[in-house]
């Protein structure tokens, strides 16, 4: 996409620049770039990178503000720092920060950035501002996931604080190029910056010193069932493999493909990274982010951190504005006749075996008054292409799941979701005494209302009228099985759902 | 890792989460308005409330009324709570089904073929199809039929109660301000003292 502007001579093979941006003013043989490609991966302005300085174990994180050649050919990159709280642990104080937590460097002292060769450059790095600053617009829940470090915070190198202040400018350069840049949903640029970060996986490997930082967070066997959902969201990555999902032990598929996934990413190790991850999704962005998992208690076991209960309602809040916004952009399909007790992890894991595609499934739990046969899901897909895609693909063919159940897609839902606003059931009265009675009856219910009380009668009103509705539901879903081991009967007399 | 001690921590998983579930009282027919707290409380009468999870309602009518899912410390409580709850609101006991955050079956693996139009199996699948969509329709519609009832049911309820309540307060009214008495004695008919 990019022609090489370089009129230089061949250099080396790894490294092509990009769109030429400018020349410089004083200097008009140097030149300014916006992005460049070097071994295989294209760095444009403001993205970041690992480097390794020399003299540093471990490696920096930058960001790169500036990209050019010099006349006597030499590539430059200039890159403002970020710190690990390792970096600068003395003046952390209070504060914890996250696993994966980084800070922005700022402030009047040289050290804010440098001016780095292009070969030090040791891979891409994805980082992924979490601020609340007004100008900086929140990850969407893909991006968060894809992101390798977060940051919120400044660190100023000058004064040695933290701050979640954001100037105008950092090093000359506006501060809107630090926050995430609102990106539209275009499926071609999210595949190409879902590649890079593989590539920086794959670089990472390459460094022993990020291996075994991974390493020591491995945990062999994970207890925690919501690892699934974390080695689950890694391996989106690696479309073959479909490791850790539900069934760590699934030998048909996967046998081929292992060798592939291969040692770069440990399952337990990405494993840690992404609970840490979640926690951090609900601390910091309650609204814009939603764990497809609907586990809600999946911070059990990632100590101190989240209450089961508060994440709970954040997250099904969440979910529902994501139900939202894909019935509006049409990704939303509701699946039936599935297996009641499914868990929508399952769900995702089908759909990306039998689909090939990627989606966010939730199970509709159960209530009184749904079919016990039948479970259903709400399926999130990536794009209404996606979704188009698996609707046609299900509603002519068939795709058949255990037990004889052939999976039953449709697109029909009541466009408006919602809470409850209205509720019957509960009288208004005029009198306060009355009143206050009212609103017992619906909290407290053992207090056994005696015959002679007026609420008494009315309770017996209710109880009839549930009973009643009871006895058609009953009714209802025998017929309806029945109707269904109609078909199965004369399609194979040994299997009679019962 | 091993796949038998995989099976076995699945096992244990779910033993657990079938035990919790137990454990749980599943009601419903509560008001919307009602806060975690209220119901925490309203339900600690019975025993320690260990947790309470607010069923998300995706797909259903707005009106259709919350339902919750309230874990006590222990199977009989949940046992009692069942028993002992009456109208409007309804408990009962819940299944695994109603859980969102569930662990999956152990030993369970997700399997799928696709069904190719010339097998013979496709015909009878595609009826399965949709007679399974005829069944949501049906539920659907007696989903509403049966919130038309209560919001009927309702509608009566109000009108007596504002009735029996009027009558009252006329009552009330009337003994306080002696007239009841002053009857009485016209009629030689016994009366209360003015109550108020």
């Amino acid at each position: 996409m990019l022609q090489p502007k370089s009129d230089r001579g061949e250099e080396s093979p790894d490294f092509k620049w990009g769109v030429k941006k400018a020349v410089g003013r004083t200097d008009k043989s140097v030149s300014f770039y916006e992005s460049f490609t070097y071994e295989d991966i294209e760095y444009r302005l403001f993205d970041c990178a690992y480097f390794q300085i020399h003299g540093q174990c471990e490696t920096s994180i930058g960001k790169l503000i500036r990209m050019y050649e010099t006349s006597a050919g030499e590539k430059k990159v200039k890159v403002l720092w970020f710190f690990r709280p390792m970096d600068i642990r003395s003046y952390l104080r209070d504060y914890v920060p996250q696993w994966d937590e980084l800070f922005l460097a700022c402030g009047d002292d040289p050290g804010v950035y440098n001016i780095n060769d292009v070969d030090t450059i040791l891979g891409k790095c994805s980082v992924v501002c979490l601020s609340d600053d007004r100008r900086n617009s929140l990850p969407a829940r893909r991006e968060l996931r894809n992101a390798r470090y977060v940051f919120s915070r400044t660190f100023d190198t000058k004064l040695k604080i933290i701050s979640e202040d954001f100037a105008d400018a950092i090093a000359g350069i506006r501060v809107e190029n630090f926050f995430n840049k609102r990106i539209v949903k275009d499926p071609l640029k999210r595949l190409n910056s879902s590649a890079a970060p593989v590539k920086s996986f794959r670089s990472e490997s390459r460094l022993g010193k990020n291996d075994d930082r991974d390493g020591k967070l491995t945990c062999r066997t994970s207890p925690v069932k919501k690892e699934l959902l974390a080695d689950r969201v890694h391996v989106k990555k690696y479309p073959p493999v479909s490791t850790d999902i539900s069934s760590r032990g699934l030998k048909t598929k996967t046998k081929t493909k292992t060798p592939a996934l291969g040692s770069p990413l440990g399952p337990g190790s990405s494993g840690d990274h992404k609970p840490s991850k979640k926690r951090k999704l609900v601390l910091n962005t309650p609204d814009s982010d939603y764990c497809p998992e609907p586990g809600e208690n999946k911070f059990t076991k990632n100590p101190p951190l989240v209450d089961k209960a508060p994440t709970q309602t954040i997250v099904s809040i969440n979910f529902e504005e994501e139900l939202k916004e894909a019935i509006e952009t049409e990704r939303l399909v509701l699946f039936e006749n599935l297996e009641p007790s499914y868990t929508s992890l399952e769900v995702e894991y089908l759909c990306r075996q039998a689909l090939k595609e990627r989606v966010d499934a939730k199970m509709i739990p159960a209530s009184l008054v749904s079919n016990p046969h039948n479970g259903r899901a709400l399926v999130i897909f990536d794009n209404k292409k996606a979704a188009d895609n698996a609707v046609s693909r299900l509603t002519g063919g068939c795709l058949m799941l255990d037990d004889q159940r052939p999976l039953v897609c449709s697109r029909d839902f009541p466009k408006e979701v919602g809470e409850c606003r209205s509720f019957t059931g509960h009288q208004r009265l005029v009198d306060r005494a009355l009143m206050s009675r009212e609103k017992r009856k619906a909290v407290s219910t053992a207090h056994c209302t005696q015959p002679n009380h007026i609420v008494h009668e009315m309770a017996v009103e209710w109880k009839a009228l549930h009973a009643k509705s009871e006895g058609k539901w009953k009714r209802l879903l025998e017929e309806q099985a029945k109707d269904i081991n109609i078909i199965f009967r004369r399609k194979n007399p040994k299997n009679v759902r019962e | 890792m091993a796949n038998p001690e995989e099976e076995e921590g699945e096992e244990e998983k779910y033993e657990s989460f079938l035990s919790r579930v137990r454990r749980t009282v599943y009601v419903d027919e509560l008001t919307p308005h009602a806060s975690k707290s209220v119901v925490e409380s309203a339900f600690s009468q019975f025993g320690t409330v260990k947790e309470v999870i607010f069923l998300p309602n995706y797909l259903g009518p707005k009106e259709l009324p919350t339902g919750v899912l309230i874990e006590m410390e222990s199977e009989q409580k949940a046992k009692a709570v069942i028993e002992t709850v009456s109208q409007p609101v309804r408990a009962s006991a819940a299944r695994p089904a109603m859980f969102s955050d569930r662990p999956k079956k152990p030993g369970r693996r997700i399997q799928f073929r696709w069904v190719d139009p010339s097998d013979d199996e496709f015909d009878k699948a595609q009826r399965v199809k949709r007679l399974v969509r005829k069944h949501t329709a049906e539920a659907a519609f007696m989903i509403k039929k049966q919130l038309e009832e209560a919001e009927e049911l309702a509608k009566q309820q109000s009108e007596t109660v504002t009735t029996h309540h009027k009558k009252f307060e006329m009552i009330d009214k009337l003994t306080y301000d002696g007239v009841a008495q002053e009857l009485a004695g016209r009629y030689n008919m016994k009366c209360g003292p003015p109550h108020r």
